[in-house]
């Protein structure tokens, strides 16, 4: 299964609020759905907090997943895609800024059903492996040693590890190598657990072992399924 | 404000024969589209020459070479109504869209020919690398000017030699996926070959893997066809 993350942000010119209720109730429904290979597809809207910047990166992420890399190519070949998602593109998102990224996922913690099915709030963050240091080494670094600390984290509910794949590395490096997401109960929970010893103590200096500090891009941000949990019958 | 040379490597879409898409790139998709974008002050076709042993799937048939004014002028080129109804609405036409890579650069010239003509009929070798694992930027674009070059600088024949780095605001949010694109020009396929075979060539090959990741260069060898140029609009 492939899960492909794709960040975006608006088109110059459009609010982050506008953005975000195009993406969920425009183009999520009348295009991006109607695509048949999407087995799954999910929109995080970013949640902003009074200490940000306010020009972020990105501000939503599309979380889609895909049988294999036939169905995708298949996919991009579609009218529906071509005429329908493609097209609608530019009405909305600064698209020549989208970074997507296909992955592999590793579920580190399970969690509850309920965050399954409602989504929630969850810490999404993009990394790049330390300069020098091997695809292999990192990926293995990041699943054996990294995501046993974030095991220790209060109040997180449920963690996934998101590695880009192999395919991603043909024609020259990746962008990213990997994306984690951890979910918590609410914002008061998400700051509680960085502001507490175990992440200040175990899991912040670890970053430094194996990811390069200048490509650490997170983001807060919450769930909405456009299609799932429950998988898309067969086409 | 410096000159902002953007290269886009591309390959045809599923089915396409390769002389169908240079057809269509150059008859229709560049007259009806490419050439109208106003920011585009220069745009050449390299298309792919057959040259040595032929790869059953070429990573790429060919690249666009767009030159703008600065790099606040590649925000105004992709957000142009010009591109957006023209041209990439255009590529899935005939292009495989999906295994297009921008790369935005600026030139360092190492050898100057001044022969730019509208009708070129020489060849040239394109090179886009990427920087050994663990070596920096700074340190993989000095060595490739200051170590590398002259040593490219030797090889029989070569008329004129860019190397085109990556911009640095490539390499903002994350790693950049390659780093450089080397231009090399000779008379014609034959004269390449010479340069190929040289010993001076020899002693190039044998310093590639001191700064670049061996995995990560492609090369192929291009005629060129002016769209908007050579002379800057």
């Amino acid at each position: 299964m492939i899960h492909q993350l794709i960040f975006a942000r608006p088109k110059p010119g459009m609010t982050e609020q506008e953005f975000q209720d195009y993406w969920l109730h425009v183009h999520a429904v009348k295009y991006a759905s109607k695509i048949s290979q999407i087995r799954r597809y999910k929109v995080d809207r970013r949640i902003a907090l009074p200490d940000e910047a306010s020009d972020p990166l990105f501000s939503g992420i599309a979380e889609i997943w895909l049988l294999n890399e036939q169905e995708q190519l298949e996919s991009l070949q579609s009218s529906e895609f071509l005429q329908g998602a493609r097209a609608d593109e530019p009405n909305w998102a600064a698209f020549w800024a989208t970074i997507a990224l296909d992955t592999e996922t590793h579920c580190i913690l399970e969690g509850p059903q309920r965050i399954h099915d409602e989504g929630g709030i969850k810490l999404v963050t993009l990394f790049k492996r330390k300069p020098g240091m091997s695809l292999e080494e990192y990926r293995r670094y990041c699943i054996e040693t990294h995501s046993p600390l974030l095991l220790g984290l209060p109040g997180v509910r449920r963690c996934l590890q998101c590695l880009v794949r192999d395919s991603f590395y043909t024609v020259g490096e990746s962008r990213f190598d990997s994306v984690s997401q951890l979910w918590f109960d609410d914002v008061a929970a998400f700051r509680e657990t960085m502001a507490s010893t175990e992440y200040q103590r175990e899991v912040k200096p670890d970053l430094g072992n194996f990811v390069d500090r200048k490509y650490i891009f997170p983001m807060l941000v919450e769930e909405h399924w456009i299609i799932g949990p429950d998988w898309r019958s067969e086409p | 404000l410096s000159q902002i040379h953007l290269f886009i490597f591309v390959r045809p879409k599923p089915g396409m024969s390769e002389s169908e898409f240079f057809r269509y790139w150059k008859e229709v998709h560049a007259v009806r589209y490419g050439q109208k974008i106003p920011q585009a002050k220069r745009y050449m076709i390299d298309c792919r020459e057959r040259f040595g042993a032929e790869p059953s799937d070429p990573l790429w048939s060919g690249a666009a070479e767009v030159w703008l004014d600065s790099e606040a002028a590649i925000l105004d080129f992709i957000s142009s109504k010009e591109y957006i109804e023209g041209s990439r609405a255009d590529e899935p036409n005939f292009l495989a869209f999906w295994r297009m890579l921008s790369l935005p650069t600026t030139d360092h010239v190492l050898l100057e020919d001044g022969r730019e003509t509208e009708n070129p009929t020489w060849v040239k070798i394109v090179a886009a690398v990427k920087r050994k694992a663990g070596m920096s930027l700074a340190d993989f674009r000095r060595y490739s000017l200051e170590v590398h070059g002259p040593l490219d600088l030797k090889l029989p024949g070569l008329r004129r030699y860019i190397q085109c780095h990556v911009t640095d605001s490539t390499y903002v949010v994350g790693e950049s996926n390659l780093d450089c694109v080397s231009l090399l020009w000779f008379d014609d396929l034959a004269a390449v070959s010479r340069a190929l075979e040289s010993p001076e060539n020899h002693v190039s090959v044998r310093d590639l893997p001191n700064f670049l990741e061996m995995k990560y260069a492609h090369t192929l060898v291009a005629s060129e066809h002016w769209v908007v140029g050579p002379e800057s609009r």
